[in-house]
C-alpha cells in the first residue's frame, strides 16, 4: 500500500516522457499515476490555490484532476500536451466551482474539439524541468506591459470575458482586446521553443 | 495557406476563441472553420499551449504532504472494482451487455463513496480494501445475475481452466436476441505468434463441435470481447463450451489441446 514514505523519488522513472507515462497509466500501472504527480501536482494544486483562495478546496480539486486523469481521461496525446490538459482542466473546473456554475463542459469542448492535425506530444516543455518552465514563463510574463500582463491574469485566473475586464478597468473594450491579442502573441514568441 | 472560407477577423476569433469568449454558437462556428483549415486548427493549439503556460508563473506550491498517497490509494481502489466494467468495455460489451454499466456506475459510487472526498475515510481507507475486494466478487456475480434477468434468453456459461490453465477463468454469454457472443476470461496466458484460443458449442445430442469464433488474451492473460457468432450456435440447445489452443491459420475444426470448458451453465 502507498504511503507518505514511499516518496516520489522512489518512484520516478524520469526518463518517461509524458505521454509514455499517460499509456502506461491507461494500462492500470499505478506507479505511473504517481510519477505524473510527482510532476504536476504542484502546478495543479498552485493553480488550484490560486483561483479559489483556499487550501482544502484546492486540495480536493487536486485529488479531482488526478483520479479523473486515472479513472476516465477524456485527454488524447494527439491533441497536446498533458501539462497543458491539466492545466486546461484545473482552470476550467477551479472557475466553475468559483462561480458555481456549469462552465467546464465549456471549457473542455474545446479540448475535444481541437484539430488534431499535429501532434505535440514531444513537447520541449517536459525537456525542462518545472523550475526551469516556471523561471521562463516569469520572465516572458515580466517583459510584458503591466497592462497586457494584467489582462492575460485577469483573464486566465478569474474567467473573466474581455468585455467583463474592460468594465472593470474602465477601459474601452477594443484597448483590451488589443492588450490580450498582443500580450498573447508575445508570450507565444518569446515562449516558442516551449510550444513548437 | 488557409481555406477559402476564412474570415477578415479569423484572428480575433482565435484569441476570443482561445480565452472561451465567444458565445456557444460562434465557438461551434469557429470549430467548423477549424475543420476546414488545419493551418488555422494549428494557430490555436499554439495559442492555447501559449495561454496553458500562464500558471509556470505561479509562485511553487507544496500540495499537503497526505495528498500523494491519498489520491494514489483512491486510485487503487478504484481500480480493484473498475477493472473488471473496464475489460467489458474494451469490447463491444456495452451494446448488448447493458449490466456492465449498472456494474460500473456501482463501482464510481463506492469508490466516491469511499476513497475520493471524505478526510474520515481517508483513515479507514486500508481496512475498507479488503471489503472492497469482496464487493468486487459480489459485483461479478451480480452483474452476471442482472445480465440473466435482463435478458431473458441470454446463456451464461462459467468457463474454469484445466490441465496447465486450471487457474484460468472467466464467463462466455450466448444472446440469441443479438445473435452475438461475449467472452471474459481472464488467467489465461497470451499465446506465442501464430495461435489462437478457439471457442467451440457442442449441442445436445450432436457430437460435432460449432465453431464460435476465435480469440487471443493480453499479456496480462485476459480478453473481453463480443462478436457476431454463427447462427448454428444460437439455434442449438448449447450444452457445453470449449476452448482450445489451435493454429491461427488452422481449418476450423478442434485438434489443438483444451484449456477450459464450461462448468456450470445457468439459464436465468
Amino acid at each position: 500500500m502507498y504511503s507518505d514514505s514511499s516518496k516520489p523519488e522512489q518512484t520516478v522513472l524520469p526518463n518517461q516522457t509524458d505521454a509514455e507515462l499517460f499509456q502506461a497509466l491507461k494500462e492500470g500501472q499505478l506507479d505511473s499515476l504517481g510519477t505524473l504527480y510527482d510532476r504536476y501536482a504542484r502546478l495543479v494544486y498552485g493553480l488550484a490555490l490560486k483561483i479559489l483562495t483556499n487550501p482544502e478546496e484546492a486540495e480536493d480539486l487536486t485529488q479531482e484532476i488526478f483520479l479523473n486523469l486515472w479513472r476516465h481521461s477524456s485527454y488524447n496525446p494527439e491533441r497536446g500536451s498533458l501539462s497543458s490538459f491539466l492545466m486546461l482542466t484545473t482552470r476550467s473546473r477551479a472557475i466553475d466551482r468559483l462561480r458555481s456554475r456549469g462552465t467546464s463542459s465549456r471549457f473542455l469542448q474545446r479540448w475535444k474539439y481541437m484539430s488534431s492535425v499535429e501532434t505535440l506530444s514531444s513537447n520541449p516543455l517536459e525537456q525542462a524541468s518545472l523550475l526551469e518552465r516556471s523561471q521562463r514563463v516569469q520572465e516572458a510574463l515580466a517583459q510584458l506591459p503591466d497592462k497586457q500582463r494584467q489582462v492575460l491574469e485577469i483573464a486566465y485566473y478569474e474567467g473573466l470575458s474581455q468585455a467583463e475586464i474592460a468594465q472593470r478597468l474602465n477601459t474601452p473594450l477594443g484597448t483590451v482586446k488589443t492588450w490580450t491579442r498582443q500580450g498573447l502573441l508575445k508570450l507565444r514568441q518569446t515562449l516558442q521553443d516551449f510550444i513548437k | 495557406m488557409t481555406g477559402p472560407l476564412l474570415p477578415e477577423n479569423w484572428e480575433e476569433l482565435t484569441i476570443n476563441y482561445v480565452l472561451d469568449d465567444l458565445s456557444t454558437e460562434e465557438a461551434e462556428d469557429f470549430r467548423r472553420l477549424l475543420a476546414t483549415n488545419p493551418e488555422v486548427a494549428k494557430e490555436v493549439v499554439k495559442m492555447q499551449e501559449t495561454f496553458a503556460l500562464m500558471p509556470y508563473a505561479l509562485p511553487q506550491q507544496e500540495p499537503p504532504a497526505h495528498l500523494r498517497s491519498k489520491i494514489l490509494e483512491a486510485a487503487q481502489a478504484n481500480t480493484t472494482l473498475a477493472q473488471p466494467s473496464q475489460h467489458i468495455r474494451e469490447g463491444r460489451g456495452h451494446r448488448f451487455l447493458p449490466w456492465q454499466g449498472i456494474a460500473s456506475s456501482i463501482a464510481a459510487l463506492l469508490v466516491l463513496a469511499l476513497g475520493v472526498d471524505s478526510y474520515r475515510l481517508r483513515q479507514e481507507l486500508r481496512e475498507t480494501q479488503q471489503t472492497l475486494q469482496t464487493v468486487q466478487r459480489e459485483l461479478i456475480d451480480a452483474r452476471t445475475a442482472i445480465a440473466g434477468f435482463q435478458q431473458p434468453d441470454t446463456e451464461i456459461y462459467s468457463l474454469q481452466g484445466i490441465g496447465d490453465t486450471a487457474t484460468a477463468s472467466g464467463h462466455a454469454v450466448i444472446n440469441p436476441n443479438q445473435q452475438e457472443m461475449v467472452i471474459a476470461v481472464q488467467n489465461l496466458p497470451s499465446l506465442p505468434s501464430g495461435q489462437v484460443y478457439r471457442l467451440w458449442a457442442i449441442a445436445e445430442n450432436e457430437t460435432e463441435p460449432i465453431y464460435c469464433g476465435q480469440f487471443s488474451t493480453d499479456q496480462q492473460g485476459t480478453v473481453s470481447r463480443g462478436w457476431n457468432a454463427p447462427s448454428e450456435v444460437f439455434n442449438a440447445n448449447v450444452s457445453q463450451l470449449l476452448i482450445t489452443t489451435e493454429a491461427a491459420a488452422a481449418p476450423p475444426l478442434p485438434e489443438g489441446p483444451l484449456v477450459m470448458q464450461s462448468i456450470i451453465q445457468s439459464m436465468l
